[in-house]
């Protein structure tokens, strides 16, 4: 395509430079309506932009409800995050002198009981109930398993045994800034790469020094 | 090469036609109510042309209705003209020349908004502070139950000034310092000058009606 214009736009002078063929910039300027035409209408199907009767329509109808008009002014929902209570309390009133009252003394502690079997009413409540499946048969481990994935062993293994102490696995935290270590490595490669673009720089100009390129 | 351009341009501006003449999909209906809207209660309207003037008045012949959850109906006459998000501890208050009548306050938790209404006309609006998920507001028609300008809770050994109580276990509207992610105890706080001017509006006896999150986006 030749140009038959004597005038000199830079536009052209730019398309003489590029060799012509590869980048046809009438073309490409054609190209904008058409990509500014799907812009708009990818806006129109997301609801961002309307027009005309439509959005004549939607905002009679959000006027028409005070709802909406309320949503509009409304800061929003509240988050899900923790909340700021200020106040203490409440404060009990009632039941003050019951609560602070000492609990009272555990009669079944003196009795007759093996010493092996102590330990294991030590953990039942002070006021002497004792729940019939902890007194009789097969004794559960009194207190819920602190760790999470594992379970307590069915049967009591035995008065004087310790609960077996596993370290809970924590999963490990990933920080969104990279250790030292790791900025230490990519120092490092950086620096390696610009190396080795250096030395081959100084071969290519050392080949354009002697004339073989 | 010519036919190559008109064709772009057939092609741009059969694009540009179709997008003008897009056939619309919402149809309005006749007053709509309630809200159109979706799972969190946000409208999805955009109001790009907000109308002037301190109110949004309604016609006569068709104010919309408010329902309560006792099924029964306030109509609406004007509401105050806010189509920014209010900030945490800020409210709107504006009764100029609008008449006396029935006060009734609405409390829309899910919004974390409060609107006062006199003879149908909405004078006053505020962000407020609602009850903690396990200390939860309690939702209903509430007759205002007793007013106390400098009340000191005893259960909680608080100021609550301008005190509005509502249920006899202890939930009042009152003053109180409106942040953001700040709970209550099942109290409504609203701040405190805004708690000044509808302590002095409201009476013994008028009805606060208080809506859940589901309540206030219309669905219930």
């Amino acid at each position: 395509m030749t140009t038959s214009s004597g005038r000199k736009s830079s536009l052209r002078q730019l398309r003489k430079t590029t060799a012509g063929r590869w980048v046809n910039w009438k073309r490409a300027f054609l190209l904008a309506p058409l990509l500014a035409s799907l812009l708009f209408i990818s806006l129109v199907e997301r609801g961002d932009v309307a027009f005309g009767e439509t959005a004549r329509a939607m905002i009679v109808a959000a006027l028409q409800d005070p709802l909406s008009l309320f949503a509009e002014r409304s800061p929003g929902e509240r988050g899900t995050g923790p909340l700021k209570m200020t106040k203490t309390g409440p404060h009990e009133r009632v039941l003050s002198t019951v609560r602070d009252r000492a609990p009272p003394a555990d009669d079944l502690a003196d009795a007759a009981i093996p010493a092996t079997d102590a330990a294991i009413f030590d953990t039942f409540p002070t006021d002497g109930i004792i729940p019939a499946d902890r007194a009789f048969g097969a004794i559960p481990w009194p207190v819920s398993f602190p760790y999470p994935g594992l379970d307590w062993p069915d049967t009591f293994p035995g008065p004087g045994t310790q609960p077996p102490t596993v370290p809970p696995t924590v999963p490990p935290v990933v920080s969104p800034v990279p250790e030292p270590a790791t900025w230490l490595l990519m120092l490092a490669g950086l620096l390696s790469v610009g190396f080795g673009m250096r030395q081959r720089g100084e071969q290519a100009m050392g080949r354009v020094l002697k004339g073989r390129m | 090469m010519r036919s190559y351009i008109r064709a772009f341009i057939v092609i741009a501006v059969g694009c540009v036609v179709v997008a003008l003449f897009r056939p619309t999909q919402e149809e309005p209906a006749a007053p709509i109510l309630p809200a159109q809207a979706d799972a969190h209660g946000a409208q999805t309207t955009l109001i790009r042309v907000p109308p002037s003037g301190p109110r949004i008045w309604y016609g006569a012949d068709h104010y919309p209705r408010l329902s309560l959850p006792d099924g029964q109906q306030e109509v609406v006459r004007s509401v105050l003209n806010i189509t920014k998000p209010m900030t945490f501890g800020s409210f709107v208050w504006n009764d100029d020349g609008i008449p006396d009548g029935p006060l009734w306050v609405r409390v829309d938790l899910g919004k974390q908004l409060l609107s006062v209404f006199r003879g149908g006309h909405e004078i006053g609006s505020a962000v407020i502070l609602y009850g903690a998920t396990h200390k939860q507001t309690p939702t209903g028609n509430f007759p205002i139950l007793e007013k106390q300008r400098d009340y000191h809770s005893r259960t909680y050994d608080a100021p609550m000034p301008f005190m509005l109580r509502l249920t006899n276990d202890g939930v009042a509207i009152h003053g109180s310092n409106v942040r953001e992610d700040w709970a209550t105890h099942g109290c409504i706080g609203v701040p405190l000058d805004f708690a000044r001017l509808l302590f002095s509006a409201a009476k013994k006896g008028d009805l606060v009606v208080i809506l859940g999150a589901e309540q206030g986006a219309g669905k219930a």
